[in-house]
């Protein structure tokens, strides 16, 4: 590696890759990164991730028969991305891409969209082996089982139902037209749940109250994530609008993720939640009828790490990079990249009817 | 002797389709025969393109690009290419297997493979071990390829390995695996022929498997 220009990135970047604890005495260090655009914070988040990241083993490190670790431990810290402007071009980061723009595209639409939530499998079946889940159907579908106690505050009358929350316009979960009630079966079981659609929640909150501190869906549920092998890494999405000094509205995002594979998958999250915030931003402007400008998003990693089997080719490709192009050959825009969005979007209407 | 097969090499690198495109055309109208320009023009690119990503010069999308600018080579020689000889170099089937419904470790390989120039048939994701022997009755390739993203859905893999033993049919082809958790060691238990740590490598090591040495 090109060490003068390599202190020459460091410089150049001091100002938004912060230390804010290193790693001593067993504590996990905590980096914070900011920068005007998705790409270049996420490129700065990962330069900070490598600099001063701990590390540590993680359940995925490969051993061999005699039950020897083969890996490398993964590099670690908590990690915090303050992106200014998240629709800023060049978004796209080549670095962060691992599936290329088709996979971008499809992955936004799974997100987005929920296209691949017919591969979630039933949580009544143990022999199903589909995906335990994908962040839409935890955010759009969430499911909980539903209970006799829901059943019973159900039927409480709206006098009833005002005392128990304590709250003039109180409605029970059940009333809104965001949450349904659905039936599952397997092997003759069935199982009635409670389905809500948290983000259409908090798009009818944000539209009523743009300062509400309440805009805020969520990922775990606790009745099954404790057990399973591979549950959600996103854990939570919170959102709220503050106007500029013209009186202009702009839409906050923060996410946070309880463990996040920088490398591999980090980019491709937060491209995908930025078009789940440019779709709240238009729905809020819909039932507004004022325009809801993209505002600034921060995204906390508690883990945010780099496999160790994976820290060479981060180190050959990612870093190598860094130093032998400027931010423009290691960037791209979506202008640019549209033409194979809208190839993967034909292949995606064509096997999903999307 | 014409070095547009040099050109055609140096734009595929740079995945300017329509210039790999156009030079194939000219190629083609300066007499030079379609084996030769695939081999020493589209092959020979996409053969810098694996060495420039296993040297850690290219990223992934531009790998990908790459790929798409050989096919709009393809698309102009491949009428000819089955009038004048065969292209392929051996069939290759790839899938990822059952329980499994990842498939952008599986889709870089096939592109990657595709370039070196064998002939894919890629049977997707979630694939049952009785369509791996099946499209090995069907196709006769030379090397399966699994992929498999899951701890829990590598364990495929065997089961499919055992099921081409039981069909008699393990002995017809060669079987390489990759994916996130997959380690050499782990290959070697469950009885295939080679492991590839990523889609670079997995071209070299089809090529061994099917016997082929690069001619430039």
């Amino acid at each position: 590696m090109d060490k003068e220009k390599w202190k020459a990135i460091l410089k150049e970047k001091t100002n938004k890759i912060h230390l804010i604890s290193p790693a001593y005495r067993g504590n996990i260090p905590v980096v914070a990164t900011s920068g005007e655009s998705l790409a270049e914070t996420w490129e700065n988040a990962m330069i900070g991730l490598y600099l001063y990241g701990c590390e540590i083993r993680t359940q995925y490190d490969a051993k061999d028969d005699q039950g020897n670790f083969i890996d490398p431990p993964s590099r670690d810290c908590t990690t915090l991305m303050s992106i200014e402007n998240p629709t800023a071009e060049p978004m796209i980061h080549l670095g962060g891409i691992p599936g290329g723009f088709e996979d971008l595209e499809e992955y936004v639409q799974e997100v987005r969209d929920g296209i691949k939530d017919h591969w979630v499998r039933n949580s009544l079946d143990p022999e199903d082996t589909r995906w335990q889940y994908t962040y839409h159907e935890r955010l759009f579908r969430y499911e909980l089982p539903l209970s006799e106690y829901d059943r019973y505050l159900c039927q409480l009358s709206q006098e009833e139902k005002q005392k128990f929350y304590r709250n003039e316009t109180a409605h029970f979960l059940l009333d809104h037209d965001y949450v349904q009630v659905v039936e599952k079966e397997i092997k003759g079981k069935k199982q009635n749940f409670v389905r809500i659609n948290q983000i259409q929640y908090l798009i009818d909150k944000l539209s009523q109250q743009p300062y509400t501190r309440q805009a805020q869906a969520i990922t775990w549920q606790p009745y099954m994530d404790t057990d399973i092998y591979d549950p959600a890494c996103l854990q939570s999405m919170w959102f709220r609008i503050l106007a500029d000094e013209k009186g202009k509205s702009f839409l906050n995002m923060n996410i946070r993720f309880r463990s996040r594979d920088a490398y591999d998958a980090s980019f491709m999250n937060c491209f995908a939640f930025i078009h789940v915030m440019e779709y709240v931003a238009e729905e809020v402007g819909k039932r507004t009828g004022e325009e809801i400008r993209i505002g600034r998003f921060v995204d906390e990693s508690d883990s945010f790490h780099i496999y160790g089997k994976r820290l060479k080719d981060f180190e050959i490709r990612f870093l190598q990079n860094l130093i032998n192009r400027d931010f423009a050959g290691r960037t791209f825009s979506r202008k640019d990249a549209e033409p194979y969005f809208k190839e993967r979007r034909k292949k995606l209407k064509e096997r999903f009817g999307t | 002797m014409s070095d547009i097969p040099d050109h055609i090499a140096k734009k595929l690198y740079e995945g300017d389709k329509e210039k790999v495109t156009n030079l194939v055309q000219q190629a083609l109208s300066e007499g030079m025969t379609p084996g030769d320009i695939l081999n020493k023009g589209l092959i020979a690119g996409m053969d810098r393109v694996g060495q420039g990503f296993k040297d850690g010069e290219l990223f992934v999308p531009e790998v990908l690009i790459a790929a798409r600018a050989m096919q709009g080579g393809m698309d102009v020689l491949r009428p000819l290419l089955t009038e004048s000889d065969n292209p392929s170099i051996g069939k290759y089937v790839i899938g990822t297997v059952k329980g499994d419904l990842h498939d952008i470790g599986k889709n870089l390989v096939k592109m990657m493979v595709e370039g070196a120039g064998f002939e894919v048939i890629d049977l997707g994701a979630d694939v049952s071990p009785e369509a791996f022997v099946d499209a090995v009755r069907q196709h006769r390739p030379k090397i399966i390829g699994m992929s498999a993203l899951l701890t829990t859905t590598m364990v495929q893999m065997k089961v499919t390995i055992e099921a081409l033993e039981r069909a008699e049919l393990r002995g017809s082809v060669k079987i390489m695996v990759g994916g996130a958790p997959m380690t050499s060691d782990y290959a070697k238990k469950i009885g295939a022929d080679a492991y590839a740590p990523d889609a670079a490598a997995a071209v070299d090591v089809a090529r061994s498997l099917a016997g082929v040495n690069r001619k430039e």
